[in-house]
């Protein structure tokens, strides 16, 4: 039983924190915003997001 | 600091390409001083500093990277206001003495500004290592009479000379003109520069508003629409190209021992980027990325199933040890572990997709990309330009989404805001790992890669028809730069790479995993509580909704329709949700599939039906954070949701004609 509680108790606090992880990260990320400093994402070697991570 | 205040302070305007290293040199000069601020009415960013020189003092405006004047991007239209109207007393141009082919189509325009302008001849150490040499008698000569000044910001030398120069020459202009046009072109110029004296008086730059006026610049032409008039005709071509034509002939002057690594890069791209076979090529260096995700990715999620399974067989017996609650048990074994687990063991192909996905831009190819669609792209009424967000839409959807903002036209970035979805990205790979593996056997290769190009060809499709009703005029010009082809760099690749494997597995850690619990919840519980019979739980209640609606497409099946509702999350989740409702521990594993298989044929699930499934999820509605962007993006909900409508009713339709046409066959 206690076991039982213990566990539930742990996946909920989990579900919870995943919950606001994604949506705080969705809020934050900084991705490429495309500013044509380097032809939508990709600087001169190549690369993309050389300015945001 | 000792102020002479009976001197003028100078102000100085850096200005380059990107990544010319203009802001190390600016930097080399302001250090601590750098401040940061923003132009009024915009977002593009300037940046101030100072430094002192014999004395005096020296302000430093570092202007945004741009490769032209033209007014297409913001940064090009906030740079030239800011040399045109700005107390700017003299332009420094950062110029790539490694790369002066492409660095001086910015310096031609600026003196033809008529602005004193110094050149920063920059990263003139790379130059010698390479075993070039630049003529610096020849080169002052062809431009003009300009300073040429070499430096290296990195090594930080030549800069006291670069604040000479600035010092004697900042109230000098350009000795002659430069570039001399065919008569043709130089004719119209005096006419337009004539009519500008007529209407509007003496222009200090008049050449150069002439220029703009031939190049129908449209912010030129507002200021001076009467003499725009008499220049009707865009001459913007033959610009270019006889500027371009000149630069070969400084180059040709110039520059010495242009290096092998330079004469290979001109090589290769005669093939890679070839008017004809430059798409084929594209297609099978895609084809050749596939086939490593599936061979070798394979090869390696062996070792992750033997951990799935041990793992999974741990905690069951760790579960009933400890004498949990049976419903516990099957919440964390049936379907966290289950779901979450499931798309773990999708891992090693995810790495090696990326892995060639890195490879590839590294090595300076996907740059190329653009380049070589930008001839298919103009058809459908998009710049090459569009197709850049579309190749980024292969890893994921949200950034290339907003790499969309790259376009200036609001109607082409629309449209290509509407096809980027339509370009597979990694979160279906499960899927296409799943069923193709799971029915197409030996072709199972070919069957993934099919999908990605359907994508590739419902996207352009789409842009096609689009373009028949409502065809317009498109983005300007793609100028774009083509780096050289270089070997890629192992730090840049491991970086990437475990950017995206660590994006996969905190989605694994929270999205897929609160959709296992939700969807585990579906499935086991209706009105009365929880339920030993799934097909009496809350999902079955929402698959069988949806079954009908799917059986013209051979989806009918209920639990098919709650996989594609979940996969709305994330677009993995379809495969996690297969895991759950068919409550197989380890779906990707040889013993997984075999079981899926014997459940899924003995309802009549076939190839056919396994195909049509694939379909649907590559062009069915995007996922929540997919979604979230576009209306970020396009500020409309009206918009998003018609977006996502449309992608559902197109994905019905393609499934159902793969389904029926297909079934005349097989």
């Amino acid at each position: 039983m206690i076991a039982t509680i213990v566990i539930a108790g742990i996946i909920t606090v989990a579900a919870i924190a995943a919950a606001v992880k994604r949506v705080r990260d969705f809020r934050n990320h900084r991705y490429c915003a495309g500013c044509s400093r380097c032809a939508g994402g990709m600087n001169a070697d190549g690369n993309r997001g050389s300015c945001h991570k | 600091m000792p102020k002479h205040t009976e001197e003028k302070e100078i102000t100085v305007g850096f200005i380059g390409n990107p990544n010319c290293g203009k802001t190390t040199l600016f930097n080399a000069f302001t250090g601590a001083n750098l401040k940061v601020a923003n132009w009024p009415g915009v977002t593009v960013e300037r940046v101030e500093g100072s430094t002192t020189y014999k004395g005096r003092t020296i302000k430093l405006i570092d202007l945004p990277g741009i490769y032209s004047l033209a007014s297409y991007s913001i940064e090009e239209k906030v740079s030239r206001k800011c040399i045109m109207q700005e107390n700017i007393d003299v332009v420094v141009n950062v110029v790539d003495a490694s790369s002066l082919e492409r660095n001086l189509y910015l310096t031609l325009q600026l003196l033809e500004m008529g602005k004193p302008v110094i050149l920063a001849l920059n990263m003139m150490d790379i130059v010698e290592e390479r075993g070039m040499e630049i003529d610096l008698h020849r080169l002052p000569e062809m431009l003009g009479g300009i300073p040429v000044v070499p430096v290296s910001a990195r090594k930080r030398t030549g800069l006291d000379v670069l604040l000479h120069a600035v010092l004697h020459h900042y109230e000098e202009g350009v000795k002659d003109r430069v570039v001399h046009y065919e008569p043709e072109l130089e004719a119209a110029i005096s006419r337009t520069e004539e009519n500008l004296k007529k209407y509007y008086g003496e222009l200090v730059h008049s050449r150069w508003y002439a220029i703009k006026l031939l190049e129908q610049d449209e912010e030129i032409i507002q200021y001076y629409p009467k003499a725009a008039v008499a220049a009707d005709i865009n001459y913007e071509k033959q610009i270019i190209h006889q500027k371009y034509n000149y630069i070969d002939e400084i180059v040709e002057d110039t520059l010495f021992n242009k290096e092998s690594k330079a004469q290979a890069t001109d090589k290769v791209d005669k093939y890679l980027t070839h008017p004809v076979w430059g798409v084929p090529i594209f297609l099978g260096i895609m084809a050749l990325v596939f086939f490593l995700t599936f061979t070798v990715g394979d090869f390696l999620k062996g070792y992750f199933e033997i951990a799935l399974d041990w793992f999974s067989g741990a905690v069951s017996g760790l579960l009933i040890k400890l004498a949990v609650a049976d419903w516990l048990q099957s919440l964390l074994v049936d379907g966290i572990i289950a779901g979450v687990g499931g798309i773990l063991t999708f891992l090693p192909n995810i790495f090696i997709l990326f892995l060639a996905l890195a490879f590839l831009e590294d090595s300076g190819y996907m740059a190329r990309v653009a380049y070589v669609m930008d001839g298919i792209m103009g058809m459908l009424g998009l710049s090459g330009k569009a197709f850049l967000p579309m190749v980024l839409g292969f890893g994921c959807t949200v950034p290339a989404v907003m790499a969309t903002r790259a376009l200036e036209k609001e109607k082409d970035r629309k449209r290509t805001i509407l096809i980027t979805p339509f370009m597979s990205c990694s979160a279906r790979l499960p899927i296409y790992v799943l069923f193709a593996d799971m029915f197409f056997g030996k072709y199972a290769m070919l069957a993934a890669y099919s999908l990605y190009l359907a994508g590739v060809l419902a996207a352009i499709g789409i842009a096609l028809v689009i373009n028949h009703f409502d065809r317009g005029k498109t983005e300007g010009t793609l100028l774009i730069e083509l780096p050289e082809y270089k070997s890629p760099n192992a730090r840049t690749i491991a970086i990437y790479v475990w950017e995206k494997v660590k994006d996969y597995l905190t989605k694994a850690g929270t999205t897929i995993f609160i959709a296992s619990i939700i969807l585990w919840f579906l499935l086991n519980f209706n009105l009365q509580g929880m339920t030993e019979h799934v097909a009496d739980s809350f999902g079955a209640e929402i698959g069988k909704i949806l079954e009908p609606v799917l059986r013209p497409a051979g989806l009918g099946m209920w639990q098919i329709g709650v996989a594609l509702i979940s996969g709305i999350s994330a677009k993995e989740v379809v495969v996690s949700s297969f895991s759950v409702l068919f409550g197989i521990g380890n779906i990707n594993s040889a013993a997984g599939m075999t079981e899926l298989t014997g459940i899924l044929e003995s309802v009549g699930f076939t190839a056919l039906n396994a195909y049509a499934l694939m379909i649907f999820c590559l062009l069915y509605t995007p996922c929540a954070a997919t979604i979230a962007t576009i209306k970020k993006e396009t500020h409309s909900w009206k918009w998003t949701l018609g977006m996502v409508l449309f992608q559902l009713v197109f994905a019905w339709l393609a499934a159902v004609l793969v389904y029926q046409i297909g079934g005349l066959f097989l």
